[in-house]
């Protein structure tokens, strides 16, 4: 064999071994693809499930009601085991352990890029049927809704993502408010039509299409869309086959937290019952229930059963929330994280027929008070106290619910009077936002910083 | 004279012809094989300008002999005519080998060429034709395939595998000459032989032409080698003792850094050749790529339970523990871009290839060597004794304000105020014993070699004494060559089993005991008023591994110049953790429950290797090409199951007794696809030049980026070569000039990573769901290394120093890391190329020679070192990315941050660290500043073997210089936990200068010390690694026990180590340290 000969056999094996794509395909187990997630309904309400499942992470059943409780005026903290991480929270300072608040506004986007994922993915499957892709996206659009409503409330501007293309993601500037709560509304009023009415379990753990409404007609209040709120809540209140308030007792099987509670629209399924952050509430000690001037703990009349029934005496330090009451996997007895409930809906239709100047304003706060056993306002009560009467009966029945007192009072503009008294010397009127994680500027220079964190 | 000159060429033409005279690779050319009879064909032959070397080439050709003539014989450029018609080979041989000075000799079918000696010595009358027999040896046993030429009859003999030889016909006056690669050549009087029956031969004091394995099995020696590489031998393994070869490695080769990060049986060392190329920090991404026997090795350990025994303190367990390092004849480690361009893609942070050894032709052989240990910990840590503990647990709550209670304190109240124990005395003081075996059957015939072995270890460690390793390997090769030598096949088999159950326990946590606690209640149970170590040994901790690698390599012939081989290999590592915590070994405070995790992992791979070989030299000119694939896939599997809340310790038997079950599974799997060629020229043994190319593909980039380019040059100037480094500077035998330059891809990034993965959740909702896992970018594609590397190398006075000097220059490009995104992209970072650059250079010095040697002893020495510097030339954006406090333009990318420590303020005893950013507070980050670096500034290592008569001594010293950490912190005094002495030069009161801040029971108070640079201490170290004494017995008692060789021997490990450093040990830190020991033991062949 001559020189040339090997060089060509050389040449025609060095271009055959590396021309081989076939070769490299890789068939991955245990992993869908993205395609694949979305190619049948049980996998594309796998994936559902992985978005509730996020949902029900960091921004609710972890931090969520206790930043919010200690910005407004219903916690404080509680022993020395107070972290330092929440210490700029309840101060309104930027300091420099800000992890916990990287992680909230991480966690909401991290579930959004979900939801997105989901929406997208469903749309684009060729092989989900026009129903299923519909309830799919419905549920996927209700927790995008969600989420954004409370980091619109917690930030103010935000960036607005709908996509999951990083390249484009990564640069999206801070929005004005306004399109965020039109980005709102356009899913929540999507998810009324495409979600079905039914729930598809039995412990209300996923949105059907009342969740859809009753969470538009909360968000309606803040776009101060009345009559949107009023059909919505109406809607729901409505619905009485599947709602009804629950009785306040101290049996705790009858709690109106209980898992098979009626008055629940929507509620997070969680394992081991409601936590706050790593502290279980039965355990509490890091944090205490606010007793400066105005407490809540002065709030209620002596007759309603809430203050016994929301509130209980803390072991360690004054008082503590007692909403949710499990401390352990029991068996016996389930708690999940409401998101929802019939009594919002309820002060949401009083609220606006009050703003359309509609009758029935006392009625339906009566609704809520009557099952507290409080003095019920009754027709008699002047139209002129309405407002400062919903926001009271909001705080009385959602507190530590849901950031309510916090989005409420900002949303009524009553954040710098009630908090210069509640925390005078430290309140500031910046505090009204929270401090965009630095992290977040650096990787994003888009990104603005709120006033008073500069 | 016979002194051997390697030809690249001409040794790979050797290589495959005869299995018989592999070993002669070195020394003689074989010029072809099956000859009837010699001078049965007649020959035609004319030429002008031949040199010998094309004479015997022709001869060979035309007449089918078998032709033996060391390699430097016909290095001569001497030129004649040659003009020969229908001549018997014969004929030829006389009428023109006295025209090169050259004689021949008839031996049946062989032709021996020798050097016509000018002065004949004439036989002598009293002893002609007495035969003479001899056998010969070194320190390290028999040696095989030794040339033993009579200097008057040039009669040639090859040792056989026990060492002897038989020379027909030899006089007493005649000079019998020896020569063997590695070796010092010897010229004996035969009478002399006849006397003592044996022949003792020393290793040569240099390597110069000590043949080095490449890649894909291609040999090269020192001589014409052009890529940087280190050859570590079994003799140098060997005098060790220790349990994983990686180990023996460490202060050994030049530009290897090993770090032992802990001394519990089976830890994993951390290897980094040529420094951290890689930003990826997953320590995965930086390890070199390990060959067993061809093989690639998964090196990386394969355990998901991190609280497991070998686990512990991210030690992880070493799949190369297997390897018992006994089996290994050498390793190679290769550096630069043209030792490793072959590997590709994956050898990008350097290749080490295990060569187990092998059988030999010759009667059957065992091999036994049984060594026992005993090791304990080689350093206490002077701790408070109870009167300075009870008195900083006063002073801490006084300085802070706080009355103790008997509940937060109950070493104050409720024990003894005047109990002792020294904790290290107690539990720590133990010796841990290690036996080891390994027996190995070989022999063969020139066709057919086998070995067959097996070995055995049980390595115990000082606290666990129940607990330990156990290990056992067995292994087979054989090797086939047909009757025609065209057709050749090996195998091989390697397997191995163990079992480590060694308790989890951080020897920290002992030491750290309060001096008056009592693990146990005066009832028997555990003591829980402050975390009880001895809990862990109630907890169940088993590692099951098993390791096997098989492969078979058909290879053929084509013609003398062309072989073809294809090497299919496969290996199958499995890890099986068990991991029980039971109600009795928890705090029953903290009302527990059992848990309990079952994994298991593993790995199989699958490589396809062809290859074609071709070589072919004219004149002055040698060519080589190799062309080759490599097709890899890689099969990797977890399964773990995690069981959670067993009401009661007898029901965890079975995990259907759980409260709850988390069960996971991955797999993943990885093809890597290439196609290389290295083509190499060689003129005259002077100018050398190497091409290598190659394609890479791998599964873990997008069809469209799958593939990369790569290539490497290097080069060789052998100046010792030229006439005139001859003439003007004898006193190099060699002077040679190397260098290369090539680019190598990366692709460690893990596995389908290009698109997006949907994966189980980690939490429930109601059931798992799925979700995504990472942001789709299928646009990212391999991180490139460019490697520059100069040396020169040289010999000296008649071998006896060889320096070495090496220069290189690694910058890794277009790294492949999870880029930090904002979170507002669904995901903290995407798999993306950075344009951050990261520079590896430095020097290497390897120094080896024979200060002295008589006939008696011997001393040969041996020094290398590394200066390395490793820094980021660049990172765009590096501030505002989360890498701002772990990486920093123009430092090293081991660095460790803190505050910048001022001392302890005088009037309050609290720590005082900078203030960066002079906002007026101390926080992280924005005052951390990169303080120190673990990567040491120079390592390397100084051995020196003596060898007298029968006894050998070697002491080996190894040494990091300008390296910092790991940190240890200093404990509060409101933890129940005892602190080393040094602390006691705390602040005491309002004036005190001191560095040591006061006691308090506040981590915060200390916040501004623990995370400042007072607590990263130098850790700068020598150590005597390995002190080994042997004995080799005499060949008069062999002879006497019926045994061929016996050598026993003492090793001592870690004798001592000089350093400041005030842990436990200055690599392991406060973790188990390596242990220091004494072996003992025996090898011998029978």
């Amino acid at each position: 064999m001559t020189m040339k000969n090997y060089c060509i056999i050389l040449l025609t094996g060095l271009l055959l071994l590396s021309g081989c794509d076939k070769l490299l395909e890789v068939k991955p187990e245990y992993i869908l693809t993205g395609k694949e997630a979305y190619a049948t309904e049980a996998t594309a309400d796998s994936v559902l499930t992985g978005l509730y499942n996020s949902l029900a992470g960091a921004p609710f059943t972890g931090d969520g009601f206790l930043l919010s409780g200690l910005s407004a005026d219903e916690l404080k903290p509680g022993d020395a085991s107070f972290m330092a991480d929440y210490n700029f929270i309840y101060n309104y300072t930027l300091g420099s352990q800000e992890s916990s608040t990287n992680s909230f506004w991480g966690g909401f986007y991290k579930t959004i890029h979900i939801s997105n994922a989901i929406i997208n993915g469903v749309t684009e499957s060729a092989t989900l049927t026009d129903a299923v892709k519909s309830r799919i996206s419905g549920e996927a659009k209700f927790v995008r809704a969600l989420l954004y409503y409370y980091l619109v409330n917690y930030y103010g501007d935000v960036p607005i993502v709908t996509e999951t293309n990083y390249n484009v993601t990564r640069n999206i500037p801070r929005m004005p408010a306004k399109d965020v709560y039109a980005q709102i509304t356009k899913d929540l009023k999507e998810a009324v039509v495409q979600l079905p009415d039914a729930y598809r379990t039995t412990e209300r753990t996923r949105v059907n299409k009342y969740a859809a409404m009753a969470l538009l007609a909360r968000v309606s209040l803040f776009t101060r869309d009345w009559q949107t709120a009023l059909d919505m809540s109406a809607a729901v209140i409505g619905k009485s086959d599947l709602y009804e308030m629950g009785e306040l007792a101290a049996d705790t099987t009858l709690n109106i937290f209980h898992s098979d509670s009626r008055e629940t629209i929507f509620q997070l399924w969680t394992t081991y019952g409601v936590a706050v952050g790593s502290y279980t509430l039965s355990s509490w000690s890091s944090f205490a229930v606010a007793d400066g001037p105005g407490s809540i703990l002065n709030g209620y009349d002596p007759t309603d059963k809430r203050k016994y029934n929301f509130i209980a005496p803390n072991d360690y330090n004054g008082y503590k929330p007692y909403k949710y009451r499990l401390a352990d996997a029991d068996p016996s007895y389930k708690e999940y994280y409401v998101v929802l409930r019939l009594a919002e809906q309820y002060l949401i239709r009083a609220e606006a027929r009050m703003e359309l100047g509609l009758p029935g304003v006392t009625d339906d706060i009566d609704v809520v008070r009557a099952r507290a056993g409080a003095p019920l306002l009754g027709n008699s009560f002047p139209a002129a106290g309405y407002r400062d009467a919903l926001v009271t009966e909001r705080r009385l029945e959602l507190c530590f619910e849901n950031a309510d007192r916090w989005f409420t009072l900002k949303r009524t503009g009553r954040a710098d009077a009630v908090m210069s008294q509640a925390k005078p010397g430290t309140w500031k009127s910046t505090a009204v936002l929270y401090p965009v994680p630095r992290i977040e500027i650096q990787n994003n220079p888009l990104l603005k910083q709120n006033d008073g964190y500069q | 004279m016979l002194k051997t000159k390697l030809n690249l060429m001409y040794q790979k033409n050797t290589s495959y012809r005869s299995a018989v005279f592999l070993r002669l690779v070195h020394l003689f050319i074989l010029l072809a094989v099956v000859p009837a009879v010699v001078n049965a064909q007649r020959m035609n032959f004319n030429a002008r300008h031949v040199t010998i070397k094309q004479l015997l080439e022709e001869l060979r050709r035309q007449n089918n002999s078998e032709i033996v003539v060391s390699s430097d014989l016909i290095r001569s450029t001497h030129e004649i005519d040659v003009d020969v018609k229908n001549a018997t080979t014969e004929e030829v041989l006389q009428r023109f080998l006295s025209r090169f000075n050259l004689a021949y000799k008839v031996d049946g079918k062989t032709i021996i060429i020798t050097a016509r000696e000018s002065n004949p010595v004439p036989p002598s009358p009293v002893d002609t034709s007495k035969p003479l027999k001899g056998a010969v040896s070194s320190l390290a046993g028999k040696l095989e395939s030794v040339t033993v030429i009579n200097r008057r009859t040039g009669e040639v003999a090859i040792t056989a595998a026990n060492g002897i030889f038989i020379l027909h016909d030899a006089a007493d006056a005649d000079t019998v000459q020896l020569t063997m690669l590695g070796y010092e050549k010897l010229l004996v009087k035969a009478a002399d032989i006849r006397k003592n029956g044996q022949v003792m031969m020393t290793t040569a004091a240099n390597g110069l032409d000590v043949v080095s394995v490449l890649a894909y099995g291609q040999h090269v020696s020192r001589r014409t080698n052009t890529g940087s590489s280190v050859k570590v031998t079994a003799e140098e393994i060997e005098k060790t003792a220790t349990a994983n070869p990686i180990l023996a490695l460490q202060g050994r080769v030049a530009g290897m850094n090993v770090n032992i990060t802990s001394g519990l049986p089976g830890a994993h060392p951390k290897v980094q050749i040529r420094g951290v190329n890689t930003l990826n920090m997953d320590g995965r991404a930086q390890n070199p790529l390990y060959i067993v026997d061809g093989v690639p090795f998964p090196a990386n350990s394969l355990a998901v339970v991190s609280n497991n025994g070998t686990t512990y303190s991210g030690a992880y367990d070493s799949p190369l523990k297997s390897i018992d390092p006994s089996s290994i004849a050498t390793i190679e480690v290769l550096k630069d871009a043209d030792a490793t361009a072959i590997y590709g893609a994956r050898g990008a942070n350097g290749v080490i290839l295990i060569t187990t050894k092998k059988g030999k032709p010759g009667p059957l052989a065992l091999d036994v060597d049984v060594y026992t240990s005993s090791a304990r910990i080689a350093k206490k840590i002077n701790m408070m004794n109870t009167a300075e503990y009870l008195q900083m647990r006063r002073e801490a709550a006084a300085n802070d304000g706080i009355t103790p209670t008997a509940a937060a304190y109950p070493d104050l109240f409720k024990w003894s105020q005047t109990a002792y124990t020294d904790w290290q005395q107690a539990y720590l003081n133990r010796s841990a014993h290690t036996t080891n075996a390994e027996v190995n059957v070989s022999g063969g015939t020139s066709k057919t070699r086998y070995l067959v072995g097996a070995g055995f270890r049980k390595e115990m460690t000082i606290y666990d004494l129940k607990n330990g390793l156990m290990l056992g390997n067995g292994r087979a090769n054989i090797s086939h060559q047909s009757a025609n030598n065209k057709f050749r096949v090996s195998g091989i088999a390697n397997f191995s089993t163990d079992k480590n159950d060694v308790a989890a326990i951080n020897p920290s946590e002992i030491i750290t005991l309060p001096p008056n606690y009592s693990p146990y209640n005066e009832d028997g149970t555990l003591n829980w008023d402050k975390s009880n170590p001895l809990a862990t040994t109630l907890k169940t901790t088993k590692n099951k591994s098993r390791n096997i690698q098989l492969s078979v390599s058909p290879e053929y012939w084509f013609t003398e110049d062309l072989k073809g081989k294809v090497m299919m290999g496969y290996s199958d590592t499995r890890l099986d953790q068990t991991y029980i915590s039971p109600i009795a070994s928890q705090n029953p405070n903290n009302s527990p429950k059992g848990q309990a995790t079952f994994v298991n992992g593993s790995v199989r791979s699958y490589t396809v290797e062809p290859q074609l070989d071709y070589h072919h030299t004219w004149k002055k000119h040698g060519l080589t090409a190799l062309l080759g694939g490599t097709y890899i896939v890689n099969k990797s599997a977890t399964s773990s199951n995690f069981a959670f809340g067993f009401p009661a310790d007898s029901l965890m038997g079975d995990i259907k007794n759980a409260a709850a079950i988390d069960s996971n599974k991955t797999a993943a799997m990885y093809k890597f696809l290439s196609g290389f060629t290295r083509l190499g020229y060689n003129y005259n043994n002077t100018y050398i030049v190497n091409l290598t190319f190659r394609r890479d593909g791998s599964s873990r980039f997008a069809p469209a980026n799958r593939y990369g380019n790569f290539w490497s040059v290097g080069a060789a100037w052998v100046l010792s070569e030229e006439k005139w480094v001859r003439n003007h500077l004898p006193l190099f035998n060699l002077l040679k000039l190397r260098g290369s330059y090539g680019i190598t891809g990366n692709d460690n990034i893990g596995d389908y990573k290009y698109f997006v993965n949907y994966l189980k959740t980690y939490g429930q909702y109601e059931t798992y769901g799925l979700s995504p896992t990472n942001l789709f970018n299928d646009t990212y594609r391999w991180e490139e290394n460019k490697k520059a590397d100069v040396a020169l190398e040289t010999t000296m006075f008649s071998n006896r120093l060889s320096v070495d000097v090496n220069y290189y220059v690694n910058k890794s490009g277009n790294q492949l890391v999870e880029y930090p995104l904002g979170t507002q992209t669904g995901f903290g970072s995407v798999v993306m190329n950075l344009g951050a650059v990261v520079q590896n250079s430095g020097w290497e010095f390897t120094v080896s020679g024979t200060p002295l040697k008589d006939k008696k002893l011997l001393w040969n020495s041996r020094l290398n070192i590394s200066l390395q510097r490793n820094k980021l030339l660049s990172f765009p954006g590096l501030a505002n990315s989360s890498y701002n406090t772990i990486y920093a333009i123009g430092r090293p990318l081991s660095l460790y941050w803190g505050f910048e420590f001022l001392g302890i303020d005088p009037a309050t005893g609290a720590p005082v660290v900078r203030d960066q950013n002079r906002d007026g507070a101390i926080s992280y980050p924005a005052d951390y500043s990169p303080l120190m670096t673990s990567l040491p500034a120079c390592y390397g290592g100084l051995g020196n073997t003596f060898n007298y008569g029968n006894i050998s001594l070697d002491v080996f010293f190894s040494f990091k210089i300008n390296r910092y950490g790991p940190p240890i912190s200093m404990p509060t005094g409101g933890d129940i936990t005892n602190m080393p002495v040094y602390f006691l030069q705390r602040w005491k009161a309002k004036g005190d200068e001191t560095e040591i801040p006061a006691y308090t029971t506040s981590s915060s108070k200390l916040y501004g010390y623990n995370s400042s640079g007072a607590i990263i201490k130098d850790a700068s170290y020598i150590r005597l690694s390995s002190l080994s004494l042997s004995y080799n017995f005499s060949a008069n008692v062999l002879k006497r026990l019926h045994i061929r060789s016996l050598r026993l021997y003492a090793t001592g490990n870690n004798l001592f180590t000089i350093t400041r450093y005030p842990g436990l040990d200055p690599e392991a830190g406060m973790y188990m340290p390596p242990l220091r020991s004494f072996s003992f033991g025996l090898r011998t062949q029978i």
